[in-house]
């Protein structure tokens, strides 16, 4: 298979899915290596670019999947109107803030750094899928721990954890 | 202490007592390591005498600060030796809380950030993929065979839509189960026997046909009558049953 065609079925499967997709499965299926896929993505989204396409491949952790570039977004608004996606609160924003740069995370540990109670926030977290459980922490009373998801990577536009704003840790 | 006339906020613009603290600390402008020697605690002590009424989970949250402010300030005017016997150091640990506060309060200004840019990007739904778990594989079917498929089912009956209408219209219960026996029973009585062929050879229909054999079937159920055959394809008998042969 020559890369046109690979990058050509990665389309499809993209298009077709909609959701985020494994990267590893797409190059198993095009019988490639997971590195070589990576590869041909990052070439195929600086042709689409250059192109003015309006669908970028986006990695989400260990995932690919297909979106819309954002500078269509208020052409895409005017025909679909598309329901607009709601902002987090300041409460939540700061629980999930906690809960990404230290997960896994306890509820207590949320608390003693917020200095508030903090489960309002942890379940709407959780209702939004922004952050799922993750086992429990094997500690007095086993408390629930708690990490992002794939819907925070999406959210927040950041392919990996590795790309959250580096915390400004010269003050503490 | 609050001079300033546009210092109006209201607790439930902050997240919480360090977070009221912090804005304390920003507005005088001072580093957090300077808190109590400040007048800060003053005047978040101020704020929280002052403030209206709030859910009791989030008022205890700013009394339990306010307590462990009075409490440090109680400490300061100790004697020093004293102070030093304890191993706690309540002072370096609310710095400590507030500089880590502070760090993911920002980390969450800077998330803000994010969000309102990836706030533009379209996913589309996840597809509900239809691929049906079965296929029907019509292997070397072409649209000529089946053509001629029905071509040919059309040739075998080229009258057969008239037949049916004629039968329909006209001979519709002409055939009964019960007739047909009867006139079966006429046969055997009139010549002691008669064969398979020759009870079929006179029949108008394919529904005599029919009705005539299911009447015959039901008399060889019922014992009335008997069959016999030589061999396959020979000629069918069919005779009356005697009453000796019936018991």
């Amino acid at each position: 298979m020559n890369e046109d065609i690979i990058a050509g079925a990665l389309e499809s499967i993209l298009y077709m899915a909609g959701d985020a997709v494994e990267a590893a499965d797409i190059a198993t299926a095009l019988e490639i290596e997971t590195d070589q896929l990576d590869d041909i993505v990052t070439r195929m989204m600086e042709k689409r670019l250059q192109e003015r396409s309006g669908l970028q491949i986006i990695k989400v952790g260990s995932k690919l999947q297909m979106c819309t570039i954002p500078e269509y977004a208020p052409y895409i608004e005017k025909v679909l109107a598309p329901v607009k996606k709601t902002r987090l609160s300041q409460s939540m924003l700061e629980t999930l803030a906690i809960i990404a740069y230290k997960q896994p995370i306890t509820r207590f540990e949320i608390e003693q750094i917020r200095g508030v109670k903090s489960s309002y926030s942890i379940a709407a977290l959780l209702e939004k899928g922004l952050i799922q459980r993750a086992g429990r922490k094997k500690t007095l009373g086993n408390p629930m721990l708690y990490v992002t998801s794939d819907e925070f990577l999406r959210h927040f536009g950041l392919q990996s954890l590795d790309e959250l704003p580096p915390l400004n840790l010269s003050e503490a | 202490m609050m001079e300033d006339g546009d210092y109006k906020v209201r607790i439930e613009q902050f997240e919480g007592p360090l977070d009221l603290l912090l804005h304390l600390v920003g507005r005088a402008r001072i580093n957090i390591e300077d808190i109590f020697v400040s007048d800060v605690t003053g005047q978040y002590l101020e704020y929280v005498s002052s403030m209206g009424a709030l859910s009791m989970e989030s008022a205890s949250e700013f009394l339990e600060m306010a307590a462990t402010l009075l409490y440090i300030k109680s400490r300061m005017m100790l004697p020093s030796e004293q102070v030093e016997e304890e191993e706690e150091d309540p002072e370096q640990e609310l710095i400590q809380r507030l500089k880590t506060y502070k760090v993911y309060k920002e980390a969450a200004e800077a998330l803000k950030g994010y969000e309102a840019r990836a706030e533009h990007v379209y996913f589309k739904l996840p597809e509900e993929i239809g691929f049906p778990g079965e296929k029907l594989l019509l292997e070397q079917m072409t649209l000529d065979g089946l053509c001629a498929a029905y071509l040919e089912v059309l040739s075998r009956q080229p009258d057969a839509e008239m037949e049916r209408i004629e039968e329909v219209e006209i001979r519709k219960d002409t055939y009964t189960i019960r007739e047909r026996a009867r006139y079966i029973m006429r046969m055997l009585n009139q010549y002691g026997m008669t064969t398979f062929s020759k009870l079929f050879s006179e029949a108008r229909s394919r529904l005599e046909v029919a009705v005539t054999f299911v009447a015959l079937i039901n008399m060889l159920h019922r014992n009335l009558i008997s069959i016999q055959q030589d061999g396959c394809f020979e000629e069918i008998y069919i005779s009356k049953r005697t009453e000796e042969a019936a018991g």
